[in-house]
């Protein structure tokens, strides 16, 4: 195996992770292809950017699924037919853990991994022939139209309206929280059609473009001072019958179906990994005067703790994504993962910025510019972490908070009903 | 003083509580975010009431006050979690200038503003690196200072050299200093120092052990002032949160009515109480002159764990209301930041406990054998 190197910093990289358990001499092959791939398609200025804690922008995700798509990588997980691999569940394994492994922007699960699937598995032929060819060559960009201003963790609680005129639907409501909605192309929504005895039923989902008169988009400003969030505004929106997917009234189903997906999607252990090879990194930065890291006991204690956790969950995701007789079940998978992972995605942030100290003081451009490096770190090195701490609060909330997960998983060991 | 008189407040202590709770009580989230990293305002009003000499001796117009009413301000503070350098200027380099006798009616006048820098944990980071050479025209500066307490409107610096062996007060205008300005994660102003070419003789204000004990006395008053404003800024995020609670309902009840949620209130309770012994712990031990590190270490420690925990808590339970600029949580987490990292961090801290604990260890093992 050719030596691994770090993109960033030029040293070995000793980055051992589940999938070299896994690996076989095919896989090998099949990974080296893949990260020349994902080294050529994206600018290692980007790449270290990115790995640095920063979201990449919208052309650098632009500019990369379209090579993606030339590759035909887009969407490896879906069936052929619709435009998928055909891949193993291990090489889609490897290709993910590469993709996190060489810090190129992220596939945006919206189109990929959300209203893909769920078009192709409950959409009309017009709606597959429309939708999922933008979404495969990376053309459309998608934003999800979920949650609103009253029903968050209680979605089912929505208000949103589209009510039957006929030849179209008319939509009247608000969403929060919609991310990208500032430069998607599309969003897929879920409205209420009709009253129905259970707040669940009566839901509807639509898909919808963007321009579509009546519809406004407010930005909503983060803790990290970045903008990916806003909400969005519903005015007397005509939504042309074709828009409804599947049933009218089935939305809550393709919801789940839908943020089932989502769960097992943001696991991230590949960038967990990555955190792990910057903790190493930044522990000989010597950011604190007279501490050396490597010998502190404290340190090495929380990262190998950290470290430990990691493998546990990522031999968890083999366990589930492989399908495996003694896996856990489809009902609470998800949940295991994503309350396992928001823990340690949080921690190694945390962590970072622990061991950046007096460093985690400063943020913003002004600070960035006020040093050329620190230590031998470049300044942004140390802007990014804080970037990605504070804007990664959000992993224990979005997609189902931490709470919520845990009643899942409760719910499915426990006969009584609180 | 023992430590159960410490506990009830003097009149005097009581009437600087009181004055300082109604004053930050007046000041709006809005006003803060409209004020960028200093209000003028803001700063001449506590002039007024006398607060940056709170710690200076009458004949310079100071209160003559001691740490216990420092820490009830401090408190206040970082309830209406205050931008303004008021610990950097008015709490270090006041207590410390005062220590060794020089003059701070700028200072506490209000008309001037100072910052330290390189005095080390826990005021503005590590030890310094900056050693002075002395020469024919005054003393050469060498090194940089990263981060400094300080914006546009400070006018003077206090710089400890490397084992605070020197102590310069430098003016803004000094020839050679070159100050770079950025922003803190909580808004409030910071800058990086350097120097090139000799400053005046006279800038070299104290040296030796006469330097070192004036840095430890800023230092020391520091930890109080630190650990008071944390405990501020968390009794107040655990305000905002219990209120959220109350008002935002899921699920046809109020969040507040959920017994998880519930739970993590207790638990913000049980934090806020230990940053309040804390503080309290911090203030006392700061009443005299000598040197409580075995103590502080301890309070820093405590407090940053406080602040962490409070901080990440309370916006799980904003849930993505505590992801906005636009609530105050999320500035107040921030604000918990930076007064860990001022601190040294929970890391930081355990490891100058852990360092005095191994010592304390061998020493024990040396008279046992
Ligand atoms: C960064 C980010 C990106 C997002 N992107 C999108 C997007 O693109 N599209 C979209 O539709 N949505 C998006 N969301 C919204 C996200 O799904 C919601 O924030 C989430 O469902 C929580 O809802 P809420 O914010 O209303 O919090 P609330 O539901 O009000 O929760 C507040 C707190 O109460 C707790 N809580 C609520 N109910 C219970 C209960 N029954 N028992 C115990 N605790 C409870 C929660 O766990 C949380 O701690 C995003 C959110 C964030 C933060």
């Amino acid at each position: 195996m050719p030596e691994v190197r770090d993109h960033d910093h030029g040293a070995p990289a000793e980055e051992r992770d589940h999938i070299d358990l896994l690996l076989d001499d095919d896989l090998r092959a099949f990974r080296r292809d893949v990260r020349a791939f994902l080294r050529g398609a994206v600018p290692e200025e980007t790449r270290n950017r990115i790995d640095r804690g920063y979201a990449a922008t919208k052309s650098e995700i632009a500019d990369f699924l379209a090579k993606l798509s030339a590759r035909g990588w887009t969407a490896p997980a879906w069936p052929v037919e619709y435009g998928g691999t055909g891949w193993t569940q291990l090489q889609r394994m490897v290709f993910s853990s590469e993709l996190a492994r060489n810090a190129v922007p992220g596939i945006p699960p919206f189109g990929v991994s959300m209203i893909g699937p769920v078009l192709y598995t409950f959409g009309t032929q017009a709606q597959k022939d429309t939708y999922l060819p933008g979404i495969l060559s990376g053309k459309d960009f998608w934003c999800q139209g979920f949650s609103e201003p009253g029903s968050g963790s209680d979605l089912a609680s929505l208000r949103t309206r589209a009510e039957d005129r006929g030849d179209h639907y008319l939509l009247n409501g608000q969403k929060i929280w919609t991310s990208k909605a500032h430069y998607a192309d599309r969003i897929f929504l879920l409205a209420r059609t009709d009253e129905a005895p259970r707040k669940q039923g009566g839901i509807s989902m639509f898909v919808l473009d963007m321009d579509t008169p009546g519809i406004t988009v407010k930005p909503i400003i983060a803790i990290d001072m970045n903008h990916s969030l806003n909400e969005v505004f519903f005015e007397d929106v005509k939504v042309p019958v074709d828009g409804l997917v599947g049933e009218r009234g089935k939305g809550w189903n393709y919801a789940k179906f839908l943020l089932g997906n989502e769960r097992t999607g943001i696991t991230n252990v590949g960038r967990c990994r990555r955190q792990v090879e910057r903790l190493k990194r930044l522990a000989r930065a010597d950011l604190t005067p007279g501490v050396d890291l490597s010998k502190d006991g404290a340190f090495l204690r929380d990262l190998a703790r950290v470290e430990a956790d990691l493998t546990a969950l990522e031999i968890t995701e083999i366990r589930i994504l492989s399908q495996g007789k003694n896996g856990p079940s489809a009902m609470t998978g998800p949940s295991v993962l994503k309350l396992a992972s928001a823990q340690i995605q949080q921690t190694l942030a945390e962590l970072i910025v622990s061991t950046l100290g007096l460093y985690a003081a400063g943020r913003g451009a002004g600070f960035v510019d006020a040093f050329d490096d620190i230590g031998d770190l470049p300044s942004d090195f140390v802007d990014g972490a804080l970037n990605e701490y504070l804007f990664g609060r959000s992993v224990s909330i979005y997609g189902g908070t931490n709470q919520i997960q845990r009643d899942i998983l409760a719910r499915s060991a426990l006969e009584t009903r609180p | 003083m023992t430590f159960l008189e410490h506990l009830t407040p003097s009149d005097e202590t009581g009437m600087i509580r009181d004055a300082a709770d109604k004053w930050a009580a007046g000041i709006s989230d809005a006003d803060v975010r409209r004020s960028g990293g200093f209000a003028p305002g803001r700063w001449s009003e506590m002039a007024a009431m006398g607060w940056h000499g709170l710690l200076a001796d009458p004949d310079h117009g100071g209160l003559g006050l001691g740490p216990d009413a420092l820490s009830l301000l401090c408190q206040a503070i970082g309830r209406a979690r205050l931008p303004e350098p008021f610990v950097a200027s008015s709490v270090v380099c006041v207590g410390t200038l005062t220590a060794l006798g020089q003059d701070v009616t700028a200072l506490v006048d209000g008309s001037a503003i100072a910052a330290p820098a390189g005095f080390g944990l826990p005021c503005d980071g590590g030890p310094s690196g900056v050693t002075a050479t002395a020469g024919a025209e005054g003393h050469n500066l060498s090194d940089m200072i990263d981060i400094c307490e300080s914006g546009p409107d400070t006018s003077e610096f206090l710089v400890a050299t490397a084992g605070g062996d020197g102590l310069f007060r430098l003016p803004r205008s000094t020839p050679g200093l070159t100050i770079t300005h950025y922003g803190a994660i909580d808004g409030r102003n910071l800058a990086r120092l350097s120097f090139d070419g000799p400053v005046p003789a006279d800038a070299l204000i104290a040296t030796g052990d006469a330097a070192r004990a004036a840095i430890r006395r800023g230092t020391t008053l520091a930890v109080s002032a630190l650990a008071a404003d944390a405990t501020g800024t968390i009794e107040k995020a655990t305000e905002l949160t219990t209120a959220y609670l109350d008002e935002r309902s899921q699920f046809g009840k109020p969040l507040a009515a959920f017994q998880s949620l519930r739970h993590m209130v207790a638990d913000l309770l049980v934090e806020l109480e230990a940053s309040r012994s804390m503080a309290e712990l911090a203030a006392f031990a700061a009443s005299d002159d000598g040197d409580p590190k075995h103590l502080h270490d301890r309070v820093r420690a405590r407090i940053c764990r406080a602040a962490q925990s409070v901080g990440q808590n309370a916006i799980q339970l904003h849930g993505g209301m505590g992801m906005t600029d636009e609530m105050a949580i999320g500035h107040y987490f921030r604000r918990l930041i930076f007064l860990q990292a001022m601190m040294g961090q929970e890391a930081g801290a355990l490891r100058d406990r852990a360092t005095t604990l191994a010592r304390d260890i061998e020493m024990q093992r040396e008279v046992a054998q």
